[in-house]
Order: structure tokens, then C-alpha cells, then sequence
């Protein structure tokens, strides 16, 4: 009887949740709240193209972006560009590599961030509603609201190396959309660990 | 935790040698709480370079080498051995959704080539963090991935140092990187000389995938895609259980003589599909490349075939997989790499198969619950009555008692075991109930649960000495250990053979998995079953919630003996089964055997004279009543062939439903007709299948509700445990019956499943499954 329940829950759960991001469909709007207590919300930046970030510096591949200072680089570049930056944090409370807000303050600042914002989101909740599966899995979304890019941060799949060197999609997505031209990569596999949802 | 954290970087390793030939060292380069240091750090802009620290890394390496000495022109395997600290894990080739394979960079004399790495067989780790599986496939504990390393035929002789930098991806809670300098001596010369690691590498090398004798399979796009995912069908002929590296090329449809299967019945137990990294892999994936210079363009995955897996029913018996390719650019795949995974029913991972711990507390609650079965209540109470007389006088007998008791249940319970795990091994399907299904055990427990009740009837006694069960106190006191030993062992025969279908819900679970575990559960049941007496005999002061022992003992033991003599009625009724009306004469035997009983209960035990005749008389009434009714009779020798069963239900539910026959083939008929199924697996000798799920069909509502919804009833009969139902049982992790599925009417959904139902649980089933 246990086991029958357990089964019809995680039909109905699979059934309610499957709802991620999707390229070229309206990427789903968000209301949170970053970690100096501001409210974040996505149809606020309507009109400016949205990088979305699935963060947790705890995991290598992350860690490998941003001690070379590569990503830092990217998000002043953009930011120069009128882009928004929002790193998301789904760590939960459950994980060592959860952030207070007041460690996340200062991981910001030791950081170096150019980013806009830092979103605390250790219920998963916005994690979840895009589908981020990995550390770090992006996504850019146009200034119509638009989801434009979905996938890996670039072409290194790698805890080692500069990633200068590698072909970085988000860089490439915002590129061709301030141009205006057609997004050549929309989706690509995501890399990394696994994002640390909390229970 | 720490207000602070920062990030180290790699520092240069910093190597440990250990003595001897093979040796290994670990570092991990990431990831610690840093203390103020890391603030000056920062403030001074060198957040990069902060603090570089050693951190114990959870995984330890080493190099193994199959020979210690080899001749040029030789292939020699190497060994990369990881191993695990408990709950972390590395990965396989292709990780997976998240992680990164495992890599050796290695560092070879001139003359000395690296082959592939081969992986051994990983585990798949489905986590359901949002809507979908994410799914990686891992190594816990201890990997070893093997890799043949080539002599050149001119290499000189002389000892060779091997070396190789191993570095992987490690996680739990957290994912740490890590890497390891290994190395091992191998030297050149005139001979070949296995090394002490030959045995252990060779013991590894059963563990990868076989590249030959595999089925063979064959894979199709099921239909076009929708977006950018696509399933994918895999068929094989199912053929030996083991797993196999196979490449596939994917038709562009179905083809003709595909099997009709759209029915999922199980989500990728019974056999299953690990994809091998795409093959325009990037850098990190490919064999010792090095990484600080990927080329651009390289290293996005053009498709990803996803971790989840749907089992689809085949009428002809065949492997049918759906697997969802993912793709992110380019064309669709025209074939795919990777590895089928064939298990054989005690390997696949039951559906819903609930953790160790709480297999164990039902199976503890089942043995309780054991105890106040009627064909065993009578039998303990007495003994436990027996206690009531003893425990003033002797304290620390009953203990000793209490104790020889459990052991005499535990050994049987583990007998019990073993005989399941040798007719397993043997090739018999087995359920929880098998005895029942055999006429000789049903033949023989009729005759001795008649015999209890005579016993309990005070009819003839039993014990070493003769003595009044009565006073069963005084005669294990004297008697004792080899007597509870042997209570032990009786409650045992009694409880599993009267209440295996009820027993089974408890353990059936166990009955698909290692032997150890079938009997550890089985040695769970056992303990449930001896705990009240256990207990007892270690707190007699809780006796006194007991009644007072007294004339009413004896009036209690008779009371018992009518359950008893029902149970061995409703025993002699299962023999309908396999005797059909022939059964009656196993009833006139039992009135032989209770004058036999009297016989020798009155002449024999009570008797002062002539004894030796009512030996006699009471032996030849039961030679007559053998040869009378058993032998000429009943013929137990000469059952009736199957096909005269038929399912009785039909015919007994004149205001309803009619109940098919079940077979897969008609689930997916119905179903393809757009109709809910419900499948009904019973048996005769079910008791709960008869008691409650049978009444529960019976039930107005539920078969008003049936009618309306146009449910296909389908009855799947156990009683004789016909190998087709076995196998369905068990492709849900059950050994027993009652099992109810219900199929919903939407093709893709797949069945719910219950082990008991009430007319709500079902009519609310029913609604869910009329939903399209």
C-alpha cells in the first residue's frame, strides 16, 4: 500500500512539475529575493536582455569560471551592454555549500562580481522552475522576455584551463541579439555538478 | 560554518611515495573554509591564488599492474584502482546529466603505448530534483578502470617506470576535484610474470561490459520528435543476463515485424540502456587529452540520450526500452553507443523497493503478527502458559529456555531461506507460498494440524516423556532445551505454512534480492515471531499482566484445538486443486488418523496392559486408512492436469463483471481499445486474496463502477504459480499474491500498483485510471 502511494505521488509529482524552460517560448517569470534583501523580479527587466546563472562556487567547474576571473570579465562586458547578470543560488540549507546571506555578501565581494544581483534561492524554487540541472547552467533570456539561450556556459566542459580560451555561448547569444541577428546555439548539453536542491 | 569562504587553487602536487612497487597518493585541490588569511587575501585582489591548502581528498588511487615482469611486444594491463570513502562517488565514461568521467593522463616511456580505458559496468543514480530524472551513472566503494598498456617489440630490457596523473570528480553532498600522481614498476626482460595484482585485476575484469555475445538489439525512432526530445526504442531478445557493449544504428521507424508494446510496465528494472559519452565528445571525455588548450568548436554534445528508462510490455517476450534523446544541434543520431544492461529477476531492482530498515521493521511486525495466526496461537499460548507455571520457581531456566526457543526459530526461519535461495539457484520460480502449491506438503501439514488438535484435545499427548501438555512447564524444565528447540522449530512450520500469503506481504520483497538479504529477512521474521516469548523470559515479572494459570489452561487448550481443526479442513480443501473431487478422501483419512491417535493416546500412553497390541491396532487402523483412502483414494500420485482449473471467479459473479483470463497480451488489447485494466493476481490458498480482495470485486459499488467505466477485469490465477504470472509478479518486486494492478486508460501512464485494496481505495483507483 506504501509502495502504491509512493508510485501515484511521484506520477502526479512528474506530471506537475515538468514545466521547464523552454527556447523560444516566454521564459517563465520569477519573483525572489537576492541576498541583501532586495526583490528580484524577471518581467522587471523587461526590455533588457537577463542572464540567468545557476551558481554554487563550491563546485569545480564553477570555481574553474571564476578564479581565472573570466566570468567577473564577461559580466562587466555585458553590463556595459545594458545586460542584467542574476547569479542563482538553489543550494539548499541541507548542503555545506549553502550561503547566508551574509556569507553569500561576502563571497560577493571577495568575488569581485560584476553581476546584478545574487539570488538567494535555497527553496529551489526558481532553480527548479527553469530546470536547472547543473552548476553553472545559463540561460538568456531576450529583451521580449524571450528565452534566446539554454545550456552550458560555453564549449569547456572542464574543471582545469583558461576559459578565455573556450566558445562562450552566452557572450555569443548576446552578441547576436544586440546585432540582431539569429541565435546560432540555442541549447546546448549543460556541464557541471549537480545542482544541490535542498530537501 | 564559516563566515569566510573561499576558493583555492590547484596547487602543485605534492607527492608522497609510498614504499614498493605499487604505490599511490591522494590530494584534492579545492574547496575549504578559509580562516582571516583569505580576507587579507582579497583585499589585496589575489582571491585567486587564496590560500592554498591540501584537502583530503575521499578517494584514494592507485596503479595496479597485471605483470611484473613482460617481454617486448607484450600487452600488459594496467590498473587505475579508485576507491571511495563511503557515500561518495566517482563517475562512469559518461557521467551522466551532472559530473565529469574520471580522466588518466599518463606519463609513458618511449616504446610503451595506452589503450582505451575500460570501464567497468557503473551504477545509475536517478535523483528526481524537478520534473525530470537526472540521471548520472557512478561508481561507489571501489572501481578499477583497466587499461592495456603495449610494448613496443624493440623496447630494451631494463625496469620501466609507468606513471600517470589521475584526476576526477568526486561528490556527496558536495562535488570535489581531485587528482592523484600514480605509478608502478614494470620490468623488460626475457619472461612474463604475473604480478600479486593479476588475480584481483582479472576478478575486475568480469565487471565490464562483455564485447562479445551480445543480443542482438536493435533500436528505431519511435515517431518524430516533439521539440527537442525524441524517443527512442531499443528490442533484444532477452538472452543471458549480463551486460554488453553493443553499437546501435537507429532505424528511421518501427519496423514490420516490430513488437506491438506500448505499455509501460516498469521503469528500466528488468533490463536497461547507458549511453556511452557522445562520440563527438568533448576534450574532457576523450582519453588523456590535454585541456589547457581546447580547440574551439569542440566540446558541446550535439544530442544527449537521457537517463531515464520505461520497460514496454512485448507479447513476444522480447526487451522493449524508451529512452528520450535529447538534441541540441545538428541532425538526429543515426546510431548510438553504449552498454545494455540484461539482469536476471533477482538483480532487477524492484519497483518501489523501500529501504533496507523498513523491509526489516515489516518483516519484525510480520513475525509478531505471526504469532496469533490460529495455527500458531495455540501452540505459543501454550507455551507461554507454560511459563506462568515456571517462571516463580526456575527465573534463569526460562531465559536459557527463552533463548534455545528463538534459536530454534531463527534456524528453521534460515532453513526456510536457504531452501528458498536453492530452488532459485536451481531455476524453480519461487514465491512465499510455495509449499501450498505442493499437494505432498498439503497432504502432510492436513495430517499434522489434525494431529495438534487431537494433541489439544487431549485426545493423545505429546513429549518426550508423555506427559500432559499441560503441564509442558515441568516437562521442559526437565527435558528443556532439546523441547523449546524444538517449539522453535514447530512454530516455524506452523506460521509460514498456514500463514505464508500474509507472511509474504512482509517479506515479499526479499525474495528478488542477495541471498545474504533474504536471509537477514528472514532471520527478521523469525525474531518477530520469538519476541513475545523472548521477552517474557527475560522480564517474568511482565507475567503478571498474564492470567492466573489454573483449571481454565485446560479448557483453553481444548478451545484451541477447533481453529486448529479448521485450519486443517481449509488444508484439505486446497487439494480441490490438484484432486478435484477426489479431495474428500484426504477428510476419511483424517478420521483414521484421529481412531489411530485414540488408539494409541488410551492404550498405549494410558494403557497398563497389552500395550505392545495397541501399538499394533493403532499402526495397522493407519496402514488401512493409507491403503483405503490415500493410496487408492485420493492417488496423490495422479493430480489432474492444469487445463481442468478453471478460474473460478467467472462464474461466481452472476450480477457483474466477467473475468478474463490474464495475459499481457490481453492488458495491451484492452488497452489499445481505450479501456482501464484491472488485473487481479490471486490464488486459491490466499486467504486475504479470498477475504478481502475477492469480496472487495464483489462489492456493488465497485462493480457498478466497473460496468460505467468500462473496466476490462482480468484475473490472473497463482494458485498453481504458472511461471507467466510469476514472472509479472516479480517484474513489480512481488513474490506473493494478492497483487492488484490498475492500468489507466492512458496508454503512456503507467499502472498502479496494490498490495491490498478497500472499496474505496479502489473505486478511487478506477476514477484515476478512467482519466484520460
Amino acid at each position: 500500500m506504501k509502495r502504491a502511494i509512493a508510485f501515484l505521488s511521484l506520477i502526479s509529482f512528474a506530471v506537475s512539475v515538468f514545466a521547464a524552460a523552454e527556447v523560444g517560448k516566454p521564459a517563465p517569470d520569477f519573483t525572489a529575493t537576492d541576498i541583501n534583501g532586495k526583490t528580484i523580479k524577471l518581467s522587471d527587466y523587461k526590455g533588457k536582455i537577463v542572464v540567468l546563472e545557476s551558481y554554487n562556487l563550491d563546485c569545480p567547474f564553477c570555481h574553474n569560471q571564476y578564479r581565472s576571473g573570466a566570468v567577473q570579465e564577461l559580466q562587466k562586458e555585458l553590463a556595459a551592454k545594458g545586460v542584467v547578470w542574476l547569479l542563482v543560488d538553489s543550494v539548499g540549507k541541507n548542503f555545506p555549500s549553502y550561503r547566508t546571506p551574509e556569507a553569500a555578501r561576502k563571497e560577493w565581494a571577495a568575488q569581485k562580481m560584476n553581476a546584478t544581483a545574487w539570488i538567494d534561492d535555497h527553496t529551489g524554487a526558481v532553480g527548479k522552475k527553469y530546470g536547472m540541472r547543473t552548476t553553472p547552467h545559463v540561460f538568456v533570456v531576450d529583451a521580449n522576455g524571450t528565452l534566446a539561450y539554454e545550456g552550458a556556459m560555453d564549449n569547456q566542459p572542464s574543471t582545469e584551463g583558461d576559459p578565455r580560451k573556450a566558445r562562450n555561448y552566452v557572450r555569443e547569444t548576446v552578441q547576436k541579439l544586440m546585432a540582431g541577428e539569429k541565435v546560432e546555439v540555442t541549447q546546448t548539453r549543460p556541464y557541471g555538478c549537480g545542482v544541490k536542491y535542498g530537501s | 560554518m564559516s563566515a569566510l569562504r573561499q576558493k583555492s587553487v590547484s596547487n602543485p602536487p605534492r607527492l608522497r611515495h609510498l614504499t614498493g612497487v605499487i604505490f599511490g597518493k591522494r590530494k584534492a585541490t579545492v574547496l575549504m573554509r578559509f580562516p582571516a588569511i583569505c580576507r587579507v587575501g582579497a583585499i589585496l585582489g589575489l582571491f585567486v591564488l587564496c590560500c592554498p591548502a591540501v584537502h583530503a581528498a575521499h578517494t584514494q588511487v592507485r596503479l595496479l599492474l597485471a605483470s611484473e615482469a613482460a617481454k617486448p611486444g607484450d600487452t600488459v594491463l594496467a590498473a587505475v584502482d579508485l576507491k571511495m570513502d563511503p557515500e561518495w562517488h566517482t563517475y562512469w565514461k559518461n557521467p551522466g546529466a551532472s559530473g565529469m568521467s574520471t580522466k588518466i593522463e599518463w606519463q609513458l616511456p618511449k616504446g610503451v603505448t595506452a589503450g582505451q580505458i575500460q570501464w567497468p559496468v557503473p551504477e545509475k543514480l536517478t535523483e528526481k530534483v524537478t520534473g525530470e530524472d537526472f540521471t548520472t551513472y557512478i561508481y561507489t566503494n571501489e572501481t578499477m578502470l583497466v587499461v592495456p598498456l603495449t610494448l613496443a617489440p624493440d623496447l630494451p630490457a631494463g625496469p620501466l617506470e609507468i606513471k600517470a596523473k589521475v584526476s576526477w570528480l568526486e561528490c556527496k553532498l558536495e562535488c570535489i576535484k581531485a587528482d592523484g600522481e600514480v605509478k608502478a614498476t614494470l620490468t623488460v626482460g626475457q619472461e612474463t610474470r604475473p604480478s600479486v595484482a593479476a588475480s584481483l585485476i582479472k576478478e575486475w575484469q568480469k565487471k565490464l561490459p562483455q564485447t562479445t555475445g551480445a543480443p542482438t538489439a536493435r533500436a528505431w525512432w519511435e515517431k518524430a520528435a516533439s521539440g527537442d526530445t525524441r524517443p527512442l526504442i531499443i528490442e533484444w531478445t532477452p538472452n543471458q543476463a549480463g551486460a554488453f557493449d553493443v553499437k546501435l544504428t537507429i532505424l528511421p521507424g518501427p519496423p514490420k515485424d516490430a513488437s506491438a508494446a506500448s505499455v509501460v510496465i516498469n521503469q528500466g528494472a528488468i533490463a536497461d540502456f547507458y549511453p556511452d559519452p557522445v562520440p563527438e565528445a568533448p576534450p574532457s571525455l576523450a582519453l588523456g587529452t590535454d585541456l589547457s588548450s581546447p580547440s574551439v568548436g569542440s566540446g558541446a554534445d550535439p544530442y544527449e540520450v537521457q537517463g531515464a528508462t520505461e520497460s514496454l510490455s512485448s507479447p513476444s517476450g522480447k526487451v522493449v526500452l524508451r529512452k528520450q534523446v535529447k538534441k541540441y544541434s545538428g541532425e538526429w543520431p543515426r546510431e548510438v553507443t553504449g552498454v545494455l544492461i540484461e539482469r536476471t529477476a533477482n538483480q532487477s531492482a524492484s519497483a518501489g523497493s523501500e529501504p533496507l530498515w523498513k523491509m526489516l521493521l515489516f518483516a519484525f511486525i510480520g513475525g509478531l503478527i505471526l504469532n496469533v495466526m490460529p495455527c500458531v496461537l495455540p501452540v505459543i499460548a501454550l507455551k507461554i502458559l507454560g511459563f506462568v507455571n515456571q517462571s516463580k520457581e526456575h527465573p534463569g531456566r526460562v531465559r536459557v529456555l527463552g533463548l534455545v526457543y528463538v534459536l530454534g526459530v531463527l534456524v528453521s526461519f534460515l532453513i526456510l531461506g536457504a531452501i528458498v535461495i536453492g530452488l532459485r539457484a536451481a531455476g524453480s520460480s519461487v514465491g512465499l507460498g510455495f509449499q501450498l502449491a505442493n499437494p505432498y506438503f498439503v497432504v502432510a501439514m492436513s495430517c499434522l494440524t489434525t494431529l495438534i488438535a487431537l494433541n489439544l484435545f487431549g485426545v493423545f499427548e505429546v513429549g518426550v516423556g508423555g506427559r500432559a501438555v499441560g503441564a509442558a512447564a515441568e516437562l521442559s524444565s526437565r527435558h528443556g532445551t532439546a523441547g523449546a528447540f524444538f517449539n522453535g522449530f514447530f512454530a516455524t512450520v506452523l506460521a509460514t505454512s498456514c500463514s505464508a500469503p500474509i507472511l509474504a506481504q512482509a517479506i515479499g520483497f526479499a525474495f528478488d534480492k542477495d541471498p545474504a538479504i533474504i536471509l537477514l529477512i528472514m532471520a527478521t521474521v523469525g525474531i518477530g515471531l520469538a519476541a513475545p516469548y523472548l521477552v517474557l523470559s527475560w522480564q517474568p515479572s511482565w507475567l503478571r499482566f498474564l492470567p492466573k494459570p489454573g483449571l481454565w489452561m485446560d479448557k483453553f487448550k481444548v478451545a484451541m484445538g477447533f481453529p486448529m481443526l479448521g485450519w486443517a479442513l481449509w488444508l484439505c480443501s486446497l487439494l480441490v486443486i490438484h484432486y478435484g473431487e477426489r479431495w474428500w478422501w484426504m477428510t476419511i483419512f483424517l478420521v483414521f488418523i484421529g481412531v489411530a491417535a485414540w488408539i494409541y493416546g488410551e492404550f498405549v500412553q494410558r494403557g497398563q496392559k497389552l500395550r505392545w497390541l495397541g501399538w499394533l491396532v493403532s499402526a495397522l487402523v493407519l496402514a488401512i486408512g493409507y491403503v483405503y483412502a490415500i493410496d487408492r483414494g485420493l492417488q496423490p500420485g495422479q493430480p489432474l492436469v492444469q487445463s481442468s482449473l478453471a478460474a473460478e471467479r467467472p462464474s461466481e459473479s452472476p450480477k457483474g463483471i466477467t473475468w478474463q483470463d490474464w495475459s499481457s497480451e490481453a492488458v495491451a488489447a484492452a488497452r489499445a481499445d481505450g479501456h482501464p485494466v484491472v488485473v487481479d493476481f490471486t490464488a486459491k490458498w490466499c486467504l486475504t486474496c479470498n477475504t478481502v480482495i475477492k469480496p472487495t470485486f464483489e462489492n456493488d459499488a465497485v462493480q457498478k463502477k466497473m460496468k460505467d467505466l468500462g473496466v476490462v477485469a482480468l484475473l490472473a490465477n497463482y494458485t498453481l504459480q504458472p511461471p507467466a504470472i510469476t514472472a509479472e509478479l516479480r517484474r513489480y518486486g512481488r513474490a506473493a499474491v494478492p497483487f492488484v494492478l490498475v492500468y489507466p486508460r492512458d496508454t503512456n501512464a503507467p499502472p498502479m500498483a496494490f498490495d491490498w485494496i478497500s472499496p474505496s481505495t479502489i473505486s478511487n483507483a478506477l476514477d484515476k485510471a478512467a482519466q484520460n
